[in-house]
């Protein structure tokens, strides 16, 4: 062999070495136990072109719609494409990756996120940072994160900024990353169920009404533009929802009033409009006992509201799910059958634990991969 | 864009991908022109005014001196048999004259503005002091440092003083000369370059070179690992004791001071280190800066070691004038006609004491060259007054010696000489990482008089965990291995050492380099990494 030869192989190879070290240490550096990064990952987990409908949206999504139980009612595959303040900057590339990878026949999309008030809402960093570190790489992402992030290189390769966290190569065991991986998808399918009651006014004193109000006038062009992209996307069908909220305050009012105000220009682009906190009556909600907070449900209220957006799906829209096959059936039906053990394992404890309605149980929160893996195996 | 950021580095190699597949070859300099001040103005586009002064000046100033130069020769030849020898003398003596003229405009108003933007605050300020009248912080301008400043206008000013003793021959084309002002590897913090060294690197042709390309990487790759492994990991811990001194036991103070030892070398050195290696990968070679400093036996070789150029830059431009000028010449003669100049020690003093104030003076000037603060001023009279003392000394050290029985060439020796070196070094720096001078001194006493037993449990209060401790002794143990053996064997730099090795062992140290840097290092925002302490000056 001769030198040049011998050059090119040893610069390449130190290349390979160190590239392949980086992208391992990415895994161990940026495990966190964060319920948002793995929503976005558990996404692209499923099978290409498996999913019949995508649900984009925040957290009241992710803690509202359970795509297992769905399945386990209606038989059509979906997933919740949804974290914590994911707002409408995000969402033209999230609706990118979402053609790119699944062509739903039906895509959701919940406006929370275009309703923030302040701009730091609006241009939240850390979910800038949690979508940009997470979806795979491809010329979206590298646009998201040039667009939206202060520092773009560190949410194309997060080692950059996580590197300091090299110590946790010793805490493999506990990756979730890894065990994410190991697993093949998601078993609870993206939902973040909220398990206990936080303390809030479950009076619905400010009823909703068809008053308007602006939004935030950064938002108020980023969703223009986003029912712009939604006009020339590819997904046939593409219907905006409002999740289920306690009106308790004027707060609460004010933002159902911005609501107001988007599902007018969701109407005027030409797109459906659906406001669940309207037909909590048709979903069978309790709004004194079926809400975590006034933004989020909990666990009784997920599994209603997915029944009803179950409904919407195969009734109102008629879908077809498409057939699935093989490894990926047999996934779904351990999600469905995951799930509704879970669901027994919630009614049973909160029915001994009447009295301490506040008892955070902890044991059963479907964040904690191990419990989700501790459930599945019972 | 800083040294440390994938900016740099995606600059470093678009440059380079340009410079060398540029196919008129005679042209080539022109690429790292345009790249120079493309650095320039990215990271300083409000201050490349400056810049651009001190480039146009300096080249006007040199062409004027040179032609003033050219022009009397060819007239003293012309009339070489008309004019008596008077007539001759007298007429260069008009030249020079004119000559000194320019040159004098020229350095008047290129440090002139050095003095305006970095030196006006602190004087007025000290005035305003001693006049009773404020507390010294006066805005009289209100300006960053353009970046380099220090650095470029040594570097011009030295070249035109060479055209000016005509060791160079002044350079014709002004954008040549700009390159010279502008190379954008050493703008930011040196090292301070001579024209005739530089200059025809510059412009000359370049192919790329495998050697090159290979020890201007691992160069690079060893200034990162110091920088960001060892320099920017310690820099909290130091800034916390320093920037509330008052409330730190003596041990913490020592402790900040050794730090600052590790991570003021880590920090200047890396940074050159980086700028020496992009300079290679260029295939040009820049000077030199440090030579394990660390080791030198006394304080003399202390600064032929550390920070190189600036010293040579002192030493052949403000020294050797000092040294030979008629005052301080006097003075020697003066004590050398008196009674004491007829003595053994008086005959010594009288033949080293224009050396020995000359010394004096260049250190407070290089003291003063570092910044506009009180502080500097004491460091710079301190290692003066320390070379001044051992200067004027020597004969006393050589007599002591032979008295103790003391060989000087024995290990120990040189271990205690070496230890005695960094004790003065170290005092030194403790009037850089102080407030002011009063507070350096302040710090000085605690730490002698206030002095205990460091405990890990302090050390871990400067935010430092034992990872911290753990990392900055493998990089420090990491440096002094190579430092023990470039001073063993002569060579300068790790690569260099590496080229004796297998090729499996190159590429196994370089990989361990890489692996360190990019695991081991502080960047990226979910660490604090913090900019070059020289580019401040």
């Amino acid at each position: 062999m001769n030198k040049h030869a011998k050059r090119i192989i040893s610069i390449i190879t130190l290349f390979a070495v160190t590239a392949l070290f980086i992208w391992f240490m990415q895994i161990t550096v940026t495990n966190r136990d964060d319920n948002d990064l793995r929503s976005i990952k558990s996404f692209y987990m499923e099978d290409r072109d498996s999913l019949d409908v995508v649900i984009l949206g925040s957290s009241e999504v992710m803690s509202g719609y359970s795509a297992a139980e769905a399945y386990k009612e209606a038989g059509y595959t979906s997933f919740p494409y949804a974290f914590t303040i994911n707002s409408v900057p995000l969402w033209k590339y999230e609706l990118k990756d979402i053609e790119r990878t699944q062509h739903p026949q039906i895509l959701f999309v919940e406006t929370n996120g275009a309703l923030y008030e302040d701009d730091d809402y609006v241009y939240a960093k850390n979910c800038i940072n949690a979508l940009g570190e997470s979806m795979p790489m491809s010329l979206n992402r590298v646009r998201c994160a040039f667009n939206l992030s202060e520092h773009p290189m560190e949410r194309l390769i997060p080692f950059i900024k996580y590197h300091y966290k090299w110590k946790d190569i010793l805490k493999l065991r506990e990756n979730s990353n890894l065990m994410l991986m190991k697993e093949g998808y998601a078993r609870l399918r993206g939902v973040n169920s909220f398990l206990y009651k936080k303390k809030y006014s479950t009076a619905m004193d400010f009823p909703p009404d068809d008053t308007t109000a602006d939004l935030n006038p950064k938002a108020e062009a980023e969703f223009a533009e986003f029912l712009e992209v939604c006009k020339d996307s590819d997904i046939e069908k593409i219907v905006f929802v409002e999740f289920p909220h306690v009106m308790g305050s004027k707060d609460l009012y004010e933002r159902q009033q911005r609501a107001n105000h988007a599902a007018e220009m969701i109407r005027e682009a030409g797109f459906d409009y659906i406001d669940l906190t309207n037909e909590g009556e048709a979903i069978g909600l309790d709004f004194e006992n079926d809400f975590y907070d006034e933004h989020h449900l909990l666990a009784t209220g997920e599994k209603k509201v997915s029944h009803y957006i179950a409904d919407i799906v195969m009734n109102r829209y008629g879908i077809q799910p498409k057939e699935q096959t093989g490894e990926n059936k047999a996934g779904w039906e351990d999600s469905a059958e995951l799930i509704s053990r879970f669901y027994d394992e919630y009614d049973r404890y909160t029915a001994e634990h009447a009295d301490d309605p506040y008892a955070k149980a902890e044991y059963l929160l479907a964040e904690n991969v191990e419990t989700m893996k501790r459930i599945g195996q019972k | 864009m800083t040294f440390t950021s994938l900016l740099f580095a995606l600059f470093v190699g678009i440059t380079c991908l340009i410079y060398y597949a540029m196919p008129a070859k005679k042209y080539q300099w022109t690429v790292l022109l345009a790249a120079g001040y493309f650095f320039y103005v990215y990271n300083s586009y409000k201050y490349t005014i400056f810049i651009l002064f001190t480039t146009l000046t300096i080249y006007l100033a040199a062409r004027a001196i040179c032609t003033v130069t050219e022009n009397t020769s060819q007239k003293v030849r012309a009339m070489k048999a008309e004019w008596t020898r008077e007539e001759k003398k007298a007429y260069k003596k008009q030249a020079e004259k004119k000559k000194k003229g320019i040159l004098a405009a020229a350095l008047l108003a290129n440090f002139g503005i050095l003095f305006i933007l970095k030196y006006l605050n602190f004087l007025a300020g000290g005035l305003m002091q001693l006049f009773g009248r404020g507390t010294g912080d006066v805005r009289i301008i209100s300006l960053l440092l353009p970046l380099g400043i220090s650095f470029y206008t040594f570097q011009a000013t030295g070249y035109l003083i060479d055209v000016y003793r005509e060791t160079c021959k002044a350079e014709k084309n002004l954008f040549k000369f700009a390159l010279f002002v502008s190379f954008f590897p050493q703008i930011v913090q040196g090292p301070i370059s001579e024209y005739e060294k530089l200059g025809p690197q510059l412009t000359a042709e370049h192919h790329l070179k495998w050697d090159n390309f290979k020890l201007g990487m691992q160069l690079i790759l060893w200034g990162l690992f110091k920088k960001l492994v060892i320099a920017d990991r310690i820099f909290n811990a130091i800034n916390t004791v320093t920037g509330d001194y008052k409330s730190y036991p003596g041990e913490m103070i020592l402790f900040a001071a050794l730090m600052y030892s590790l991570q003021l070398y880590a920090d200047f050195s890396g940074g050159i280190d980086v700028a020496r290696g992009v300079a290679q990968l260029l295939d040009i070679r820049i000077e030199l800066n440090f030579r394990q400093p660390y080791f030198s036996k006394s304080i003399n070789e202390y600064w032929r070691r550390w920070h190189i150029t600036l010293g040579a830059w002192m030493k052949k431009y403000v020294f050797y004038t000092l040294a030979v000028s008629d005052l301080f010449l006097s003075i020697s003669k003066r004590i050398g006609k008196s009674r004491f100049g007829s003595t053994a020690a008086g005959k010594h003093i009288s033949k080293t004491l224009p050396t020995a104030l000359a010394s004096l003076i260049v250190f407070i000037l290089i003291g003063i060259w570092h910044g506009a603060n009180s502080r500097y001023i004491g460091f710079g009279l301190w290692n003066g007054l320390v070379i001044m003392f051992s200067t004027l000394m020597m004969p006393v050290y050589g007599w002591t010696l032979k008295k103790l029985h003391i060989n000087a060439e024995s290990f120990l020796w040189k271990l205690f000489q070496m230890a005695r070196t960094f004790v003065i070094v170290l005092i030194g720096y403790y009037f850089d990482i102080a407030p002011d001078m009063k507070g350096a001194i302040d710090m000085m006493v605690r730490s002698v008089i206030d002095c205990h037993m460091l405990t890990l449990g302090q050390v871990r209060s400067l935010h430092m965990g034992l990872t911290d401790v753990a990392v900055i002794m493998y990089g420090a143990a990491v440096m002094l291995y190579f430092s023990i053996r470039l001073e063993q064997t002569g060579l300068e730099t790790p690569g260099d050492l590496l080229e004796r090795r297998h090729g499996l062992i190159q590429w196994i140290v370089v990989l361990a380099g890489i692996l360190s840097v990019i695991t081991l290092g502080i960047y990226g925002s979910g660490t604090e990494g913090v900019n070059f302490v020289y580019m401040g000056f």
